[in-house]
């Protein structure tokens, strides 16, 4: 499923620059431009202490700058459940990080 | 420019009315258009006009004075809106806006009153229609003062996957919680605590109801 929309969106004329919201992203995705954060998030989350999804940074922010968007479906969306489940993803990657420590 | 007649007789209210009668009405209906986010009407203004929705989705709300917000309807293609003010000569019961590209018809209020005193099926179109809002906003209104948020929320996401009672769209948590009558935060640790139960799952931009009958039983208050 493409969900290449479903990034934060940044409100930038609330926002104040103050960097909660890189602090709170798990998978340091975010980067605080001149006018705002400039998120770059993964479909999932690598972090392992983020296992819910996310949208941290638009419960942090102390202005209501940022505002993340979903859809909501049920699990016969094929397009959805045959993705990876986050835990698969994240086993992936801790195979894949393994790989190049032995490399 | 005059509204094509065909395009009239497309709105339920005017859908049985024959073509002299709706001939009559056409001059009476203008058209206009908004913008994703513009305002149509705010609440509390004089009544100026009835609204019928011809394309996109409109957004029905009232604010406090804090600033919090509950939306009492989304309204699409066909719906009409303002017509309780214009039926006791009140002032507008809500804001509307634009939630899309939107399309309005819309007639003003004196003459609606006479549209609807010579042709009864506008007359008892209204009826109806505002006999399935007292409905409506009573279901609504049990739901807000008889459940509890992660009630209101289970029932929510359940009607979301069914495609009924809301538009099928994106939301925030800032808008479902305008939806739900409640604030972002119970949201926010709502749906941590429902996926904490395993009855969702969250991906980017994307909840997926993954325990069906378990949401079921959280929307009976079980």
């Amino acid at each position: 499923m493409n969900t290449t929309w479903a990034l934060p969106e940044v409100d930038e004329t609330r926002c104040t620059l103050c960097g909660l919201c890189l602090e709170a992203c798990p998978c340091h995705a975010v980067e605080l431009g001149e006018r705002g954060p400039i998120f770059d998030c993964p479909e999932v989350c690598p972090s392992i202490e983020c296992s819910d999804g996310c949208c941290l940074c638009e419960e942090v922010c102390p202005t209501n700058a940022i505002t993340c968007a979903f859809e909501i479906v049920g699990s016969d969306r094929q397009d959805i459940t045959e993705t990876n489940t986050i835990e698969d993803e994240k086993k992936l990657l801790e195979e894949e990080r393994s790989k190049r420590w032995l490399q | 420019m005059a509204i094509p007649v065909e395009k009239l007789s497309q709105l339920p209210f005017f859908a049985r009315l024959d073509e002299d009668a709706l001939l009559e009405i056409v001059p009476h209906v203008q058209e206009r258009t908004f913008l994703p986010g513009q305002v149509i009407l705010l609440e509390g203004e004089p009544c100026r006009e009835v609204y019928f929705v011809m394309q996109g989705l409109v957004r029905t709300h009232r604010l406090s004075l804090d600033g919090r917000e509950q939306v009492l309807a989304y309204l699409g293609p066909g719906e009409p809106f303002n017509l309780v003010p214009a039926l006791d000569g009140s002032s507008n019961l809500a804001t509307v806006n634009a939630v899309t590209d939107t399309t309005l018809y819309t007639i003003p209020c004196k003459h609606f009153h006479l549209i609807m005193r010579h042709h009864h099926q506008v007359a008892l179109a209204v009826l109806e229609r505002v006999a399935a809002e007292v409905r409506r906003l009573s279901d609504m209104v049990e739901e807000l003062a008889l459940y509890t948020v992660r009630t209101r929320l289970a029932r929510f996401l359940l009607a979301q996957t069914e495609g009924t009672r809301t538009p099928q769209r994106r939301w925030t948590q800032e808008e479902i919680a305008a939806q739900i009558g409640t604030v972002r935060e119970m949201v926010g640790r709502t749906l941590r605590a429902f996926a904490a139960d395993g009855l969702i799952r969250r991906q980017r931009g994307v909840i997926i109801v993954v325990n069906r009958e378990g949401l079921e039983r959280e929307a009976t208050g079980g």
